[in-house]
């Protein structure tokens, strides 16, 4: 054998492709979601719509009174609400606050739940029954009730960055309560992973804890903790909306679509796109990151992408 | 047919019964002639028979339905007798004035036709039970304070004793909050705010509460005893409790509903439209005034002035840049009348003080004049120089509406709160349930804790005299004082009210309107009207701005 050949590079003098790497693999199988896909097109536009959402015309927040409740037209896509404002634009601009919530509350999940999942499942013991209970106990609180109470006293308290019923606030009520969904399926995957072989040698090499859970462990967490940010995405903003819808969430006249849909019940027989292009957006966004989430799933599950290879 | 068939029909029959019994019972029942009888919809379950303990408004409309009072108001403010024989007064004897020591007596005779649902008639007893089981329960009721007693002269008469002249006697008793319980029935042991009679009321008037499910509805037939003869002439009153709107409108446009308690104004607009079947009533005089409340001192700290909100330049400005003629007629729907101060109705007609202009202008030069500028340009005045503030403090506030308005008062906060941003002063919206805006102070009542910047929501007086409100409001003494606005001036002129002699009553009056719009440590921008949504077949219903629209339910009548 000529010492300069690739030895993969022929099999009885076939030309071999180089293997191919679990990435490339999971990216093939993403393409081949065909809900993943379609939802990857509607996400990407609904946030470059979101995101450009400033070259409207209108103002969100500036009235319009002689052109109040007017239907859709051309010039009035979405038409306008009880103030005359073009329901586009504030929909749009509804996109980045809902939006804005749902990615804040999915860093908020996992900077709490992914540290605690890990302690829980790597050193186990009485660490881990702790650990466990508070996710038990947190898990047990009816969570709207909760959401409610927690957005009043956030309202009043005096706290840098958490004021009145802002993003932020909404974010942190928001993250209270999700975290431990996160934390569970990491502690899951340290349960599995601390007992295989590569890890007891690394132990045995004399590898620091944090090296072992942060290098070796929590990498194999990494597709399903994924999956469940992009869910929990599509969570968050549900949940924003409901807040928005009692009263607890966004305030007037910065709109989200829950407030939107909220201010929208009184008039669902007479002005029924008041609440048709809010519901759709969000419609369209949680359906769009679950399939998106589905189609992930399916990617990074090694057993499928094995199952391919073979 | 073979057995097994058979018993497949009758399994099915008894399982389509049984779910049809299921249905049918889930409803309110209704009598055996269902044609004569109305329902009402209401948003929210009342908490009692009793407005002194709860002021809804739901509370004292059923209240109306089973009890009466001693007097009452109607829509035109005139009080008329409805348990007591005349109206005392100082013509028929019935007052007595005693100019020297400054004191009256009023003395009231009491009907001797009528009768509790029970058969035990209503005497001078029960009226002397209800007045001391209010003073035992510490209940917080103005003429309290100038009432040193009553007392039963004999069966049907009371002698009510006070320790000033108190003009508003003739409706102590009586009026939009008061009923005369039974003492023969009540639980007296448990008090006013906790016995049986908030829940299981013993009626004195036109019906009998038969049936009472929490959060979904009330029912009330005809009480047989009532003393009126031949009323009521509708046999079933049907209470739904429904709080969407939209449910509510459908209900009355598919004849589902006879009475629509304070429909938002779009439902109005609904209710009046040809071919709905439904029409509409308005009371003819106004009360309920849309005021935006500032709090004169800091949040939550009753020593320290607010940074701005105590300066009243800027409440004039806040005031010169709302425009209440858009609010009236583009949000409201035209269902509003302006007001700019509390004496807007007769006999005082706003004291001849001209209605104030919408200068938005005039409005920013007065905040430059305070000194309070937008040196940074970011849209927001601060403090350059003005009196109440340290140098660099924000124009920005909290401004609060309460949540149950529902969308038109929402709108109207966030075009003023556009205006005012207009002129660089900055808001932070708020929306709060009414229930925890005018809590007690204990309960986490924003209001009596002061817990507010700036505060809007309708309040208004019944009847023609404004004085315990013009106390309640503006009174160093109140505690529902509460913007925290003292005038000593003010004080005196308040005093001067309490009087049977008109014209110095009116003098008194004109002099603390002049204060107050010199001051105006409350901004009043429009009445909103008392009105309701009605079915077509429904007769008789008079809304009344000075008492539920429930006050002459008695003289209600179907058409067939």
């Amino acid at each position: 054998m000529n010492s300069n050949e690739n030895p993969l590079g022929k099999i009885n003098n076939k030309p071999v492709r180089p293997p191919e790497t679990m990435t490339t693999l999971a990216w093939k199988r993403f393409r081949r979601h065909p809900g993943a896909v379609a939802g990857s097109i509607i996400l990407t536009l609904l946030i470059l719509m979101t995101v450009f959402a400033g070259l409207s015309p209108y103002d969100p927040e500036v009235s319009d009174i002689k052109n109040r409740y007017q239907a859709p037209s051309l010039e009035h896509p979405f038409g306008t609400d009880g103030l005359g404002r073009d329901l586009l634009t504030r929909t749009l601009y509804g996109g980045r606050v809902s939006m804005s919530v749902g990615l804040m509350v999915v860093g908020i999940t996992l900077s709490i739940g992914v540290p605690i999942g890990s302690i829980a499942g790597y050193y186990g013991g009485w660490i881990d029954n702790v650990l466990m209970r508070v996710i038990d106990a947190t898990l047990s609180i009816p969570s709207l009730m909760f959401l409610i109470l927690l957005a009043a006293i956030l309202r009043e308290a005096e706290l840098p960055f958490v004021k009145g019923n802002s993003v932020m606030t909404i974010a942190v009520v928001l993250g209270v309560l999700t975290w431990p969904t996160v934390a569970r399926l990491v502690r899951a995957v340290f349960l599995t992973v601390r007992e295989t072989d590569y890890v007891k040698a690394a132990e045995a090499l004399g590898a620091s804890a944090p090296r072992i859970i942060l290098r070796e462990i929590l990498p194999n967490g990494f597709g399903p903790i994924i999956v469940e940010s992009t869910l929990g995405v599509g969570y968050a903003i549900m949940e924003e909306s409901g807040l928005s819808f009692l009263g607890f969430g966004i305030m007037p006249p910065t709109p989200s679509w829950g407030n939107m849909l909220n201010n929208a019940q009184e008039h669902l027989s007479t002005y029924p796109w008041l609440a048709i292009f809010p519901g759709l957006m969000i419609f369209l966004t949680i359906i769009s990151v679950n399939y998106i989430g589905d189609g992930l799933r399916d990617a990074l599950d090694p057993y499928k992408i094995l199952g391919k290879i073979e | 047919m073979n057995f097994r068939k058979s018993l497949k029909v009758l399994i099915f029959g008894l399982v389509a019964l049984l779910l049809l019994v299921g249905v049918t019972g889930c409803g309110p029942k209704t009598s055996g002639d269902s044609g004569n009888s109305i329902t009402i919809l209401i948003p929210d379950n009342p908490v009692a028979f009793n407005g002194i303990n709860t002021d809804t408004g739901y509370e004292q409309a059923l209240g109306e339905l089973v009890m009466l009072s001693l007097s009452e108001t109607d829509p035109n403010g005139n009080v008329f007798p409805e348990l007591a024989v005349e109206i005392p007064t100082v013509e028929n004897g019935g007052v007595v004035l005693d100019e020297d020591a400054w004191t009256m007596t009023a003395t009231w005779k009491l009907r001797e036709d009528v009768f509790w649902a029970d058969g035990e008639q209503v005497t001078a007893d029960d009226v002397v039970f209800t007045w001391n089981a209010m003073v035992d329960a510490g209940a917080w009721y103005a003429p309290m304070d100038y009432t040193e007693s009553v007392e039963k002269v004999d069966d049907f008469t009371i002698l009510v004793t006070f320790s000033t002249v108190f003009p508003a006697y003739n409706l102590m008793f009586g009026g939009e909050d008061v009923f005369i319980y039974p003492e023969h029935y009540c639980d007296a042991e448990a008090g006013f705010y906790e016995w049986n009679c908030d829940s299981q009321p013993l009626s004195s008037g036109p019906y009998i509460l038969e049936e009472w499910v929490a959060d979904d509805h009330l029912t009330f037939v005809k009480n047989e005893n009532y003393f009126e003869e031949g009323k009521p002439a509708i046999d079933q009153v049907i209470v739904r409790i429904v709080p969407e709107e939209p449910v509510k409108q459908q209900m009355m446009l598919e004849g589902d509903a006879d009475l629509h308690y304070w429909p938002a104004e779009p439902a109005s607009n609904l209710y009046k439209e040809e071919g709905n079947g439904t029409k509409w009533a308005k009371s003819p005089t106004e009360r309920w005034v849309m005021r935006l409340i500032p709090n004169t001192y800091v949040k939550g700290d009753p020593e320290t002035p607010h940074p701005f909100l105590s300066d009243v330049r800027v409440r004039r400005a806040l005031r010169m840049s709302i425009d209440v003629d858009t609010i009236i007629n583009d949000i409201f729907l035209g269902y509003g009348v302006p007001v700019w101060n509390d004496f807007f109705r007769p006999p005082f007609n706003s004291c001849d003080i001209p209605r104030p202009e919408y200068d938005v202008e005039g409005a920013a030069a007065l905040l430059e004049e305070a000194g309070w500028t937008d040196s940074d340009g970011d849209g927001v005045r601060e403090c350059n120089g003005c009196d109440t503030a340290e140098a660099g403090t924000m124009m920005t506030m909290e401004y609060a509406i309460y949540a149950e308005y529902g969308e038109s008062l929402e709108l109207a906060q966030q075009l003023i709160a556009e205006s005012w941003k207009s002129i660089g002063i900055g808001t932070d919206l708020q929306i709060i349930e009414g229930a925890i805006m005018w809590a007690e102070a204990e309960d986490g009542g924003t209001e009596i804790a002061g817990l507010f910047e700036l505060d809007m929501w309708d309040d208004g007086y019944p009847g023609t005299d404004p004085s315990d409100q013009i106390w309640t409001f503006y009174s160093s003494g109140s505690d529902w004082n509460y913007g925290h606005w003292t005038n000593e001036d003010m004080d005196g002129y308040i005093d001067e009210m309490y009087t049977v002699y008109e014209e110095d009553y009116l003098w008194a009056a004109c002099e603390a309107a002049a204060i107050l719009e010199e001051e105006l440590p409350q901004i009043l921008l429009f009445s909103t009207l008392e009105m309701h949504g009605l079915s077509e077949r429904l007769n008789g219903v008079l809304p009344n701005s000075n008492d539920p629209v429930t006050w002459n339910v008695a003289d209600w009548t179907l058409e067939e």
